[in-house]
Formats: structure tokens, sequence, C-alpha cells
């Protein structure tokens, strides 16, 4: 049974973290509902692992290890139909600020069309790269070799660099 | 175009997310509650399902042998057919649940949808077993039943044709699965797409392909 301490523990790294759960749910869904439904979902396997989770090991690593894992199987519908990716909500558009941010626009196209062009493991690589997160900790979250891990983020880059070398 | 350029994206992307929608942690616990129904817990309790079913029909099994100990014939050779069956039953669910106990979402990615594929696999192929095996189950449930409910043994006015019956049915699954076995063999890919619509619907090609992915990201 939780104390209220860990419960108070956990809520604070939570919040601390919020952008792990935030951006893994936006990676692999672009409805606000199903987005918020992953969220959720997340943070309950978050609470239920909690008791397990080994302080000695970085939390960042354990959180995206569970949000990884429940957002791809999530995806893949593994108790319920598969669901699938449709990209470029029109909300997500409304990130540039103004109409007349057409970069920003643009660099948002190409993130999603990058995003809903992976498969659910390569997805989960290139959100690690993104999130500044290092080889070692990739290769830990994903249960890769450190070496593995800077092949494919080379062969990603390649894919990129060839896929947007031709305009949208 | 580089990739390291996208950095700034993501990162715009969640602050307007954040923006939109702060993350509810104090709704954690009912979350907790929801999000387990909605996970593994459902087919887990599925397979205790399975293994009480299991363990009734063995129980019918067992009554309709130890019925007929003293003069074996149809119901005892029913009875131990049925459960045989029970146990399979049972094997199947202890195994799957087995496999589901080995499940901790915080493990290495790789590992753990590895794992999950599995359990949907093991799942799937449990399920078809047990469902498919009723080709020919029914004729042994229907002896060992009528034996056990009404002391009738239906088999002795004529064994013969009791034999025959379940003879054709075993060799008409034989045949069906040597079947697919030899289009598999000989490469006739329509053949066996044709069988794996008709038998295991899209959710074992499906465990199967995410196992392939799985497999082809560790490896390339």
């Amino acid at each position: 049974m939780a104390t209220q301490r860990d419960r108070e523990r956990f809520s604070a790294l939570i919040r601390q973290h919020a952008g792990i759960v935030r951006k893994v749910a936006t990676t692999y869904c672009r409805d606000a509902d199903d987005r918020a439904d992953l969220a959720q979902e997340i943070l309950a396997q978050l609470w239920a692992a909690w008791p397990r989770y080994d302080e000695i090991r970085p939390f960042t690593t354990w959180m995206y290890r569970v949000a990884l894992n429940v957002a791809i199987s999530h995806v893949r519908g593994v108790y319920r139909g598969a669901r699938h990716f449709v990209p470029l909500a029109d909300e997500h558009l409304g990130i540039a600020a103004t109409p007349a941010d057409h970069e920003a626009r643009d660099e948002l196209r190409m993130l999603e069309t990058i995003i809903a062009e992976l498969d659910e493991l390569n997805r989960a690589l290139l959100l690690l790269y993104l999130d500044d997160r290092g080889h070692r900790e990739i290769a830990e979250i994903l249960g890769i070799g450190e070496s593995n891990v800077g092949t494919k983020i080379n062969r990603l880059k390649q894919r990129i660099r060839a896929r947007f070398a031709s305009p949208l | 175009m580089e990739l390291d350029d996208l950095k700034q994206t993501l990162n715009r992307l969640d602050r307007r997310l954040e923006e939109q929608a702060a993350l509810d942690v104090s709704r954690v616990r009912r979350a907790a509650r929801r999000g387990l129904e909605s996970g593994l817990r459902p087919l887990a309790r599925a397979q205790l399902w399975l293994i009480a079913i299991g363990a009734l029909t063995a129980l019918i099994g067992v009554a309709a042998w130890h019925g007929t100990m003293e003069r074996p014939g149809g119901p005892f050779v029913a009875g131990i057919v049925v459960h045989a069956y029970g146990v399979a039953m049972i094997l199947f669910g202890a195994i799957t649940r087995a496999l589901i106990a080995g499940i901790d979402w915080a493990g290495p990615v790789l590992d753990i949808q590895r794992r999950l594929a599995r359990v949907r696999k093991a799942h799937v192929v449990a399920g078809l077993t047990i469902g498919m095996s009723w080709c020919a189950m029914w004729i042994p449930a229907m002896i060992a039943g009528f034996y056990l409910l009404f002391g009738v043994d239906i088999v002795a006015p004529s064994p013969s044709t009791w034999l025959w019956m379940t003879a054709g049915c075993v060799a008409m699954m034989a045949a069906v699965w040597l079947f697919h076995g030899w289009a598999r063999a000989t490469g006739r890919t329509a053949i066996v797409a044709a069988f794996d619509r008709a038998f295991t619907g899209p959710h074992l090609r499906r465990a199967g392909a995410e196992l392939a992915d799985t497999a082809r990201f560790d490896r390339d």
C-alpha cells in the first residue's frame, strides 16, 4: 500500500517530468481525446510500477521505459483494435504563433510526416533523440547496444535527409 | 533539412500542448484503476476462466472414466479424452498467465514488446487449438455427457459407427493441416493467406508481424 509520502513523491516527480508523458503521447497519438487517454494510461502504469522503482536508477529512464511500452502497446492495440496514426491534426498546426510563421509550420509538418512514416520502435528512437537523451540512456530505455543506437540514429538522419531533399 | 533542426520543433509543440492541457496528476489513482482494466488485466482474467472451465471439463472426464473402470468401453475412452482436453485447457491458461506475470512495464522496450507479442500469440494459438479441436471433441464430450446424465452408453449398440465417425473427423482435421503445411512449404502464398484469413483472422498475423518488427529493429 502506497503511503501519503510515496504518493506525494510520485506526484512531484511526475510533475517535474510531465514533458515525457506529453511528448510520448504526442508522438503516438494525434487525436486530442486519444492523446488524453494515452496520457492517463501511461500515468496509471507509472503508478502501478512505482512500488518496484529502484531509486538508484535514473527516474527519467524508468519513466521513458514505462511510457514507451504503454504507448507502443496502445498503438498496436494489444488488447483492443489497432489504432491508426493520423498525421497533421489541425490543432497542432496552431503551434505557429501567427499565420505568417511559415517556418515553424513547415517544420511541424515535417516532424509529423517523419513520425507518421516510422514504425513504432523507430518512432521511439526518434523521440528519444529529439528529446536530447544520450546514447547510453537511449540504449538502456530501448534495450539495445550503445553502438547500435549510433548506427540507427545515423540511418535515421540519412533517411530524413533523403526524404526532404525534394520539397514536400 | 537535418534531424537536429526538429529538436526545437518538438519542444515548441510540447510547450504549446502544455498550455492547452496540463497533465492531471491528481487523478492518477482513478486513472490507475481504469488503465489497468484496459491493459493486461482482462486477458489475465480470461485465463482464469479458461483454467476454471478446464478444471470442470477435466472433472467431467474423470467422472466418466472412473465410473466405467470395471467395464471399460466407449464412455471410458471418451472420459479419458475429455479429461486430457480439460488438462490442456488448464495448461494453456496457466502458460499464458505465466507469460503475463513476466511482463514488467518498466523493462527495456524491445524486451517488453517481444513479450507482449508472445503473450498475444500464445493467447491466439490457445484459442485456435481449443476451438478447432471441437471439430472432433464433440464426439467424446457427447458420449461422456450421455453416460453421466442418463447412465447410457451410446457407443455400445454400434461401436464401429462411433469409431469411424471419430476417425473421419480427425482425418478431416489432419487433411486440412497437411494441406496448409504443403501450401506453406511449396510457397503457395495465396492458399496460405486464405487459410489464415479463414482460421486465424488478423490477430495471429499481427502478433507475428510485431515479433518480426521487434526482431528486425534489434538486428538491423
